[in-house]
Formats: C-alpha cells, structure tokens, sequence
C-alpha cells in the first residue's frame, strides 16, 4: 500500500515541487472532488480559512477562481486556467496568486488508480528556483499543503460507504 | 510633501507585494496549525465530562500527582487514571514520572488552539448578530408606522 503520508520532493536544478499522496478512494471520486465547487469547498485550503469562493469553468482555456478568507476577514484571491482535462487522470493548470500576478505556476495532478485507490502526484512548476524556494520553505508544503490534502482524506473517510 | 521618485513607487509596490505574499504565506501555514477532526473530537469528548472538568481545574493551580488529584473524589484511583488517560490522549494533559509516583500538568497549549477554533467563527457570529441588528431596525420602523 502506498503512503497516505504527504510526501514532495524540491529537485535543486529544476524549479518544480512534485509531491504525492495516497487516498482510499478511486481516481473517478478524487477527480470530481478536485472539479466540483461543492466538494472543493470542503477541503481547498487550510482549515482555519474559509474558502468563500470558488468558481470552476472546467473546459480546455476555462478559468476557476477561488477566494480565500483568512480568521482576520482578510481575503486572498487566487485564479488560473485549465490546459489539460482527462477525467479520471489527469488535470492541469496555471495557478496565479493576485497577490503575486508575476508568479505563474503551471500545476499538474496525476491520478493514479492503485489498490482501488489512487495515487496523487502533483507537479508545481515554477518560472524561477526563487520562486519555487518560496513557496517550498517556512512549512508551506510540510504544513500547509499537507493539511490540505489530510483535509481532503478526512472528507473521502466521512462519505457515506460506496 | 516631496513627491515619491518612480523607483521609490516601484520599491514600494514590491514590498507592498512582498508583504501580501508574506502575510498569505503566514495564514496559508497558521491556518492549517490547527486541530484535525479527530484532535477536536477527542478534545470536546475528554472535556465533556464533570469529573474531567474538575480535574483540569484543580491542576490549573500547579502540576500534582495522581494520589493528590483522586482526592476529591469518592471514585477508585483505577476510574480516576481512566480519566486522566482519556484528558492526556486528548493532549490537555500530560504525565511524567517522578521519583514516587505520576506527576500530572495541564498542557495550556491545546486549550489555546480549541479557544482559537472557538473565536475562529467570531467574523460569522458577529456578521449574523448584524443580519439580527438589521432585521430588528427593520422591525422597529415597521412598528414605528
């Protein structure tokens, strides 16, 4: 059985962040649990923060963006365009921060069907290693972006049994 | 007041960038700190009990052994460690060994993060007692008329 651990790795001469994790449930649930508004909202983001909106135009060019609301009222828009939709396997993206318009991430998700689960793996490609060290460090993907995704298990084990 | 030079504008626009990136970065790990489903649900069942309760009041005035914190109750030192053990998995509590027996001390750090998830519903709160401050104008002018 593969980890359900988050696990990422940050390659010193390339500047991505590929991570993966494992989730009992099959690549056709966590492909909609990725795609669809309702079930986004659920688990996007970190806990404390509220996820107030979340639009998803998924077709090839379409746009989503999601608004993230921090415990202080203060909220962080984010947004990118869909370059790639194979549904159950593969989804990617550009993902921009409004905060931070010169920092396109071009993001990938595989999803992979193992065990009767699937295996996740994720690609953050950056436009520079700074970049990408930013995003990687002060705990952003060890805590950050791992608690998303336990979010995202906790949510799959809380379904009712299929 | 001096008018700001083209680089002054464009050294503050990058810092004004910086620190919104800095301060998402910041909410992006604080707010993922806090308690997982299971920790809140051990947390609210180990504190939803009188007998527990007490417990944690008491070592709020300073750590104490197991002898010392079963005192006050008429239950059996083995029902009294079943409690302990219920509040130490729940992390409000935690036991270490002594020369002659379990020292108990509260762990302020995990009341901390439930007061936290507690004020984490404050903006909604107060957003509905203002939907309830409107509708209650609304009402009053109707009255009024």
């Amino acid at each position: 059985m593969p980890s359900d651990r988050f696990e990422f790795v940050t390659p010193p001469d390339e500047p991505i962040i590929a991570f993966r994790r494992f989730f009992q449930a099959p690549p056709s649930l966590i492909f909609q649990m990725f795609t669809h508004p309702e079930h986004v909202r659920q688990w996007w983001g970190p806990r404390m923060l509220e996820l107030t909106t979340c639009e998803i135009d998924l077709r090839m060019g379409g746009r989503y963006t999601f608004v993230l609301r921090a415990p202080d009222g203060q909220e962080f828009a984010m947004n990118g365009i869909y370059q790639e939709i194979t549904a159950p396997h593969r989804l990617a993206s550009t993902f921009t921060l409004d905060v931070a318009p010169d920092n396109e991430i071009a993001e990938s998700f595989t999803f992979e069907e193992v065990n009767g689960g699937t295996l996740l793996h994720g690609i953050d490609r950056h436009r520079s290693i700074a970049s990408r060290n930013q995003q990687a460090e002060n705990g952003m993907m060890e805590v950050g972006l791992s608690d998303q995704y336990l979010r995202l298990a906790e949510l799959l084990q809380s379904l009712p049994a299929r | 007041m001096r008018e700001r030079s083209p680089q002054g504008a464009i050294l503050g626009e990058a810092i004004r960038t910086l620190d919104s990136l800095n301060i998402l970065h910041y909410h992006l790990v604080m707010g993922s700190l806090a308690l997982t489903d299971t920790e809140l649900d051990r947390t609210f069942g180990a504190l939803a009990d009188p007998t527990r309760r007490a417990i944690l009041a008491r070592l709020a005035k300073g750590d104490a052994g197991v002898l010392e914190v079963a005192k006050p109750f008429t239950m059996t030192q083995p029902a009294i460690s079943k409690h302990l053990k219920v509040l130490e998995s729940a992390g409000l509590i935690s036991r270490r060994r002594d020369a002659r027996q379990h020292l108990c001390r509260l762990e302020p750090e995990r009341l901390k993060d439930i007061s936290e998830w507690v004020g984490s519903y404050k903006h909604s709160l107060e957003a509905s007692f203002e939907r309830l401050d409107s509708y209650l104008d609304k009402l009053q002018r109707i009255g009024d008329t």
